[in-house]
């Protein structure tokens, strides 16, 4: 029996750590500020988001069959919570029936268990039913697969089955057992076996009619060495029971606990749509494009974040590549105009399509990323200049240790460090490169010159955006396909600032 | 075959006279590097072996030979699971004679002479595969050959592989309500783990293993309740019990003398092949020297210290390798240069390499070609108090006068910083007189001394230096040469240095 709602023919693996340079790319992106929505102060299910939104899915078809998925759970929240809730029981089931830390010792491993599973048998119960009343509400592929699944494993006739072993487990008529004799002429290899039974199912007394062939004897209660032997034998020869227990339950634990994650993703998207549903805030399910294809569109695209901390609808941007193919965003214009913004948005749109949920936008259609990078100027940074170009071209060199064709990198005010001529040149080679290893490019600056070495170029898979201020100089927050402008607008900052 | 040994050929006598550990063994880390190789071997008295060295050129020979066929992988596994084998039936042989169960004591013979068995055919097997080149080695096939087509051999292992599967066979039944136990005779009961495990097998979960981690504290020794139910065991198989014990009688030593000679002797080979293998795997070269009885025409390429290599080894660092040689009538070494830029080091690698070419064994380096020795005389100045200046300078004097009363020009001696702790007027004159006693003997040596004016005193006289960084004097670089003493932009290249120019970015993604 198989989760598998976040691949169709896989578990999640939550142990796999994220890709290099993740932390760095949650930071620059607000990632956090979204992870928060998400889990709504459940650490777990804030883990969960975190793992899925920073490993993008690179397959269409993955794509879509959590989107289908989170259609299903947007409908019906309550049956995802209720099964959801089922999973919590089964951790701690576990944690009382202390399961596996203290015992060293199978007869106390076997005792565990058997309470364990006692308990599971409960859970299962619920689940089974949830299934048979509930599985015609739902129509996407995974969770169709999941309830068919538990409908048909999971009967009445099962159930009784294992109960009437569970008792078994208690062996009231003893315990017999076969035995090789190793080559320290101990007995070895001890395994539990099954007495035979007489017609009506008794267990045969044979063992006390056989006087041929079988020998018996007894220990004393008052000897103690005798005592534990006899104790310790009766652990080897249960052990193996009690491991195939105690291995099946953690299968079923494991079971409980792959659901419980798997599920997490889904409740975290849940809470997500819920907040952005309250603000009123559009969200849409994106189309994916393939790796090559480099058609992109988008309406209404707006900073989630921004949105959800401001606890209002903002203003969103628009694009439509048409067969231009793009590779290079040069966004130029003014400050506090929304560059950040909107690059932020590209970053984290891509990142929850490529999980596999919705994104903020009216519209969203876009090629997958092989890995998203950022290079965000660090404010915090103080050092002497030097220093700080050597920072920037440090991490510079740890993104094109990893990064491959297809990938995406967003760079903003990258290089600005040195004076415009040196950052120029940096810039343009850099930049150069990862185009021309189909690498795609998203850069926030200023530096004129290199946006006009590239301006000048004429290639239509660069694309030119500028951040918009009407003729007064207030800004509208849009970014706009423009060409880049000499000046900039800090003097326009300065202005408001020092009024 | 009297008494074959594969440390010494059969025509030459074998040398066992020094017990003890030579003087010189100190100074020149040996003691270090042997406590190092003999360690893993405790079991075995390697020690003495190393403190003998060879003065013959053909036992040198022998032993460089049968080296070559052991640093063959495939035929030092054969010798080691060999090894692994002898070191089992030495356990079961002390388990057997400790204990008081017959039926255990019996067994373990038992156990003892199946793995004995199997070994001796296996080594002779899978050697024979290998055809060893060595004169040793195969002298000592033909006797494994002969050993197994005989007689005694044969029976043997007839009867442990007839007993052997008897006992494998043996399965029996225990049945335990509350303190009693039943044994009964097993009757294809089914395995009721095997049952339940069936039952919950839709949940297994792909990729994922449950730990289950129980051990049972078991020891070889058999407990009262243990002993009663393998009486009871034995009478249901009365015949096989019976069996091993007519066994018992017939093989009480099964092993052959020879064969465990060979087995400890080995081992030699073995303690010092597993000693330079990780140096060896970090590209330090070890090679076979071309040793002369007379010949003193000498040279080494890429030396080093092997005591110092391993600990560097150990803490990741990079070994300075040396050359060397001495030519037409050359035989003495004055190393000078700033302290602490590898002329001790140099002085201690020159006095391992013979060494070790002595023993038969590779020495440091990639190619050498030494002279036979009878005895290596040593002298490093210890910082030690003294208790007055004039009491250490006998004492250094006295020690000197018996080194070259003491050696022959078939001799070496390695001198480290004689005389520092007196006046320099006093330490050239008593030096240069020293010197000129060992260039009379024609004896090889090598000096390390801070004083130059030695370099000049006569034509067998090789002056060496421990060499700088021309850029920064204060830079050692452990290079040791044959010298006369020391006498006195942007933007772009940091793309460079981070490698992320356009070309470098190109070369290095990853393509899709």
């Amino acid at each position: 029996m198989n989760v598998y709602l976040m691949f169709k023919d896989k578990d999640f693996n939550f142990e796999k750590n994220l890709p290099l340079q993740s932390e760095e790319v949650a930071k620059d992106l607000g990632v956090d500020i979204l992870l928060n929505y998400m889990s709504n102060g459940d650490e777990f299910v804030y883990n969960v988001s975190k793992k899925s939104l920073l490993s993008p899915l690179e397959d269409i078809d993955t794509i879509l069959y959590r989107q289908n998925i989170l259609k299903d759970c947007i409908k019906n929240p309550d049956i995802i919570n209720a099964i959801y809730n089922i999973t919590l029981k089964s951790i701690n089931a576990k944690n009382k029936a202390y399961f596996g830390f203290f015992n060293k010792y199978p007869s106390g491993i076997l005792y565990s268990s058997v309470k364990l599973m006692e308990l599971f048998l409960d859970l299962l119960k619920e689940l089974s039913n949830i299934a048979a009343n509930n599985h015609q509400k739902f129509y996407s592929a995974g969770l169709k697969r999941f309830f068919d699944m538990i409908i048909k494993e999971i009967d009445d006739e099962y159930l009784s089955i294992i109960k009437t072993h569970l008792k078994t487990l208690e062996f009231k008529d003893g315990i017999l057992m076969s035995a090789k004799l190793d080559k320290n002429s101990k007995g070895t290899d001890y395994t539990i076996r099954t007495p035979h039974t007489d017609n009506k199912g008794w267990i045969a007394k044979l063992v006390h009619t056989r006087k041929k062939d079988s020998y018996s004897f007894s220990i004393d209660e008052r000897d103690e060495a005798g005592t534990r032997a006899l104790s310790q034998l009766k652990d080897m020869g249960i052990n193996s029971a009690a491991k195939a227990l105690f291995v099946s339950a953690n299968h079923i634990l494991k079971f409980f606990s792959i659901l419980r994650a798997e599920l997490a993703f889904y409740i975290g998207a849940l809470n997500l749509s819920k907040a952005l549903e309250n603000i009123g805030a559009p969200v849409c399910f994106p189309k994916p494009n393939s790796l090559t294809s480099h058609k992109k569109s988008f309406k209404n695209l707006y900073d989630i974040c921004l949105s959800l901390s401001l606890n209002k609808t903002i203003v969103g941007n628009d694009f439509y590549s048409k067969d231009r193919n793009p590779k290079l965003f040069i966004i130029t214009g003014a400050n506090q105009g929304g560059k950040s913004t909107f690059l932020r948005s590209i970053g984290l749109s891509q990142l929850m399509m490529q999980c596999g949920i919705f994104v903020p936008a009216k519209s969203y259609e876009s090629n997958i990323s092989r890995g998203v990078f950022t290079h965000f100027k660090k404010e915090e940074d103080k050092e002497m200049k030097k220093g700080k170009l050597e920072e920037e071209l440090a991490r510079m060199d740890k993104i094109i240790d990893n990064i491959k064709s297809g990938s995406l990198v967003l760079f903003n005010e990258s290089f600005a460090s040195t004076n415009e001529i040196e950052g120029s040149k940096i810039a343009k080679q850099i930049v150069k490169a990862l185009i021309d290893n189909d690498i795609e490019v998203y850069f926030v600056t200023h530096m004129y010159k290199f946006a006009s070495e590239f301006y000048n170029t004429n290639k239509q898979n660069i694309i030119f955006l500028r951040a918009q201020r009407k003729k007064d100089g207030t800004r509208t927050f849009k970014i706009e396909e423009n060409f880049p402008l000499q000046t900039s607008y800090g003097l326009d900052l300065y202005n408001k600032i020092f009024k | 075959m009297p008494s074959f040994s594969i440390l010494f050929c059969q025509n030459t006598k074998e040398t066992h006279s020094v017990t003890k550990k030579p003087d010189f063994f100190d100074d020149l880390n040996l003691d270090i590097i042997i406590n190092d190789i003999t360690n893993g071997k405790k079991e075995y008295n390697l020690k003495p072996i190393f403190y003998n060295h060879l003065q013959d050129k053909e036992t040198i020979i022998y032993r460089q030979e049968i080296l070559k066929d052991i640093e063959r992988e495939e035929i030092y596994e054969c010798i080691n699971s060999f090894s692994k084998s002898m070191q089992e039936i030495r356990k079961y042989k002390e388990l057997s004679s400790r204990t008081s169960c017959k039926h255990q004591k019996e067994r373990w013979l038992l156990n003892s002479a199946d793995i004995y068995c199997s070994a001796v055919f296996n080594l002779k097997d899978s050697l024979l595969k290998q055809s060893p080149k060595s004169k040793g080695l195969k002298t000592f096939l033909d006797y494994l050959d002969r050993y197994l087509e005989s007689e005694n051999f044969k029976k043997l292992i007839n009867r442990t592989n007839e007993l052997n599967k008897k006992f494998n066979e043996i399965l029996y039944c225990l049945h335990i309500k509350e303190n009693k136990i039943t044994i009964q005779r097993y009757e294809k009961e089914v395995d009721y783990a095997k049952e339940i495990s069936s039952i919950f097998e839709k949940f297994t979960q792909k990729e994922y293993e449950e730990e289950y981690n129980v051990q049972f504290f078991q020891t070889e020794e058999i407990n009262h309740v243990e002993s009663s139910i393998l009486k009871f065991a034995a009478k249901l198989h009365r015949e096989t019990f019976e069996q091993l014990s007519d066994f018992f009688n017939h093989f009480k030593n099964f092993a052959d003398k020879t064969i465990i000679k060979f087995e400890e002797e080995i081992q030699f080979y073995i303690a010092f092949l597993d000693y330079i293998k990780p140096l060896e795997e970090k590209n330090l070269n070890f090679c076979y020297p071309t040793v002369s009885k007379t010949d003193k025409n000498i040279l080494s390429h890429n030396s080093f210290d092997i005591a110092l290599a391993k600990k560097l080894y150990k803490e990741n660092k990079n070994v300075v390798c040396n050359d060397f040689y001495f030519k037409d009538k050359e035989r003495i070494f004055i190393i000078t240069g700033p302290n602490q830029g590898g002329k001790t080091t140099f002085a201690r690698a020159f006095g391992q390499i013979y060494y070790f070419s002595s023993l038969g064994l590779k020495v440091a380096g990639s190619k050498a070609i030494l002279s036979i020795f009878d005895n290596i005389f040593t002298h490093f100045n210890k910082e030690e108090k003294m208790d007055s200046l004039q009491g250490g300078l006998y004492n250094e004097l006295s020690k000197i006068h018996m080194i070259i009363n003491q050696a022959t020009s078939k001799s070496i001696i390695i001198m480290n910083e004689m005389f520092s702790s007196t006046s320099l007027e006093d330490a050239l004159l008593l030096s240069k007189k020293i010197l000129n006693c060992i260039a009379e003997k024609d004896i090889l040596s090598v000096f390390v001394t801070f004083m130059d004016e030695l370099t000049q005193l006569n034509e067998k006289i090789v002056s060496l230096t421990s060499m700088v960084d021309e850029q920064n004097i204060t830079k050692r670089t452990y290079k040791i040469l044959r010298k006369p003493p020391f006498s006195g932009s942007y933007a772009l290249s940091l793309l460079e240095k981070y490698s992320l120019t356009y070309n470098s970015i190109n070369n290095r993604i990853k393509k899709a």
